[in-house]
């Protein structure tokens, strides 16, 4: 890894293929943001150059195309996903395909279930209990959840085992070179996962659409939603949540999703992948190939 | 002012007008994520018409929202589109406030749903290699034992989607039917309507079996007994859903969902 020196501070800047040279196979890979907002897909798609391999991936709330691309590329072994789908744009085309064919198991949360495991995990505590997911068959077929009875007054309440990932890997709209980090739009749970991370001893890594220089989070300190105490490697990727938001700045890129969907759905996940993740060798190559300029207007003009 | 027609709406519109009755004003709630259009549109109509103080939480964000009073926000098909959530925003709850905040109600989706309720988002056939794998529980496992009571829309009305008992039990509704809830130590009421786009149930019954409320103008009872995959109870004499008045429509269509996302169901 490669840091220089400014004084007495140490930049956090590295290169997309810096940072997700921290990624090993086999680790637990937490992912941020929601559904189609947030997703820090440029590192998704540099995971999938760098050949990982049975990964253990978390994202919470929500996830579509950011996991439902790792799986069809194989990359990982087992999700936790509370719910992984395209909501208005149909199922997760790659997941559905997997468990249908027995290939992957997805452990099955509720999305407050999981945000009680990486709580449990950012306060060090082995588990966590909750009403969520009484009467359900949630707790049978997830090894993470059992019920129990509350010590206290005799109530079937499920415990939930602790989550501290190996790496977080979270997107936002703006960084210091030294990871203070700031939303355009809804944070969603990143902070949760960046603590939970931090406190098991793992890597957060945060890809932001541009560096900020130094002075831009003291002038307002109230607008940093993640402190740099919590982060390890900030990558500066413009438009690197693409096709999914950077939520507040620009919006989903729902043709693009859709194509991917109606692809991989068809069975040609392959050939998505080589277009936008094998062949363009770099984000930028990406950008290059997979958004021109009048959809970038487009998009803009859609999150405001 | 023209008297209600079948033809001037669709069960979309009318469901989310009577939906919105359901909301009374003071009461803080949330219209559930997935494809749930019908559900926001229903929560902004209540503001719109007799519930000005209604809280709403858009569900897995917590952008507390009231638009009366200000210039419309069309309606997205996406719930957490920047654009739906940011319309009347007043407030930006954090994520731990989100699951924190007491719903007086919530709407839910499912790919099945069973006689008692019960949702299954998750699989259906069997759990290691299912026949179709669903997008997961989201939060409604919460949202159904949190919210005081929960309205239960699909946008699909057949044997498949309504089925005698869920291949996976995602989200509880009444559990095995009577006082089920009660036993599992739930204080919370459950679900208490389903919409669908033929009728309108309810778990109005000894046993909190599913119960036809009202047909739809478009269908007759005989379908929609056909339609279900149990054996729903059926009173003796089943209502018509009653339509939008033109009113109510009007306000829908130019306050709530301009671009006619609804329509379009």
């Amino acid at each position: 890894m490669h840091m220089t020196n400014v004084g007495s501070r140490v930049s956090k800047l590295v290169t997309l293929a810096e940072a997700t040279g921290l990624i090993t196979d086999g680790m637990t890979v937490a992912i941020g943001g929601s559904l189609f907002h947030n997703k820090p897909m440029a590192a998704i798609r540099q995971i999938i150059r760098d050949g990982r391999r049975e990964l253990r991936v978390i994202a919470v709330p929500q996830a579509s195309i950011d996991v439902d691309l790792l799986i069809a590329a194989g990359v990982a072994r087992e999700v936790c996903v509370p719910y992984l789908g395209f909501d208005y744009l149909g199922v997760a085309p790659s997941f559905r395909r997997a468990v249908e064919a027995g290939e992957l198991t997805p452990l099955e949360f509720d999305e407050t279930q999981l945000l009680l495991a990486l709580d449990a995990g950012a306060r060090a505590v082995p588990s966590a209990i909750t009403k969520t997911g009484i009467g359900t068959d949630i707790i049978a077929v997830n090894p993470l959840l059992r019920e129990i009875t509350d010590p206290f007054t005799g109530e079937p309440v499920v415990a939930v085992a602790a989550i501290q990932p190996d790496v977080a890997l979270l997107h936002a709209d703006w960084s210091d070179r030294f990871g203070n980090i700031g939303y355009a739009g809804y944070p969603f749970a990143d902070l949760l996962i960046a603590e939970a991370t931090k406190r098991g001893g793992g890597r957060v890594i945060v890809t932001a659409e541009r560096i900020v220089p130094d002075g831009y989070a003291t002038a307002q300190p109230e607008n940093v939603r993640i402190s740099q105490i919590m982060v390890d490697q900030v990558v500066e990727v413009p438009f690197g949540a693409h096709p999914c938001s950077c939520h507040g700045r620009y919006a989903h890129d729902a043709s693009h999703l859709g194509s991917y969907a109606a692809a991989a759905s068809a069975g040609n996940a392959t050939g998505y992948l080589d277009d936008n993740v094998r062949r363009p060798t770099t984000h930028e190559e990406y950008l290059a190939a997979s958004l021109s300029a009048s959809r970038v207007v487009e998009l803009i003009g859609e999150a405001s | 002012m023209n008297a209600p027609s079948v033809e001037s709406q669709n069960w979309a519109e009318m469901c989310a007008v009577l939906l919105s009755k359901e909301l009374r004003d003071g009461e803080v709630g949330s219209p559930g994520g997935a494809r749930s259009e019908i559900a926001l549109a229903a929560a902004r109509l209540a503001q719109e018409t007799h519930a000005p103080n209604l809280g709403l939480i858009t569900s897995a964000v917590g952008y507390v929202s009231n638009n009366r009073g200000r210039p419309p926000a069309p309606l997205r098909s996406l719930t957490t589109d920047y654009r739906n959530i940011y319309a009347g925003t007043e407030a930006i709850l954090g994520i731990e406030s989100v699951f924190r905040t007491t719903r007086d109600w919530f709407f839910a989706g499912g790919l099945q749903v069973d006689r008692f309720g019960n949702l299954n988002l998750s699989a259906i056939g069997d759990w290691d290699a299912p026949r179709f794998r669903g997008p997961g529980a989201a939060g409604l496992a919460y949202c159904s034992i949190c919210a005081k009571r929960y309205y239960i829309y699909l946008n699909e009305h057949s044997p498949r989607t309504l089925v005698e008992q869920v291949d996976f039990v995602t989200a509880i509704g009444h559990g095995s039917g009577s006082r089920s809830r009660e036993q599992l130590g739930l204080t919370t009421t459950g679900p208490k309507l389903a919409v669908t786009p033929m009728a309108v149930l309810d778990f109005e019954t000894p046993d909190k079996r599913m119960r036809l409320r009202s047909v739809h103008p478009w269908f007759t009872p005989q379908e929609v007994i056909e339609a279900t995959g149990f054996e729903l109870n059926v009173p003796e004499r089943v209502p018509t859903t009653p339509l939008a008045t033109e009113e109510e429509l009007l306000i829908l269509r130019e306050r709530v969902d301009p671009d006619g996302v609804l329509r379009k169901r």
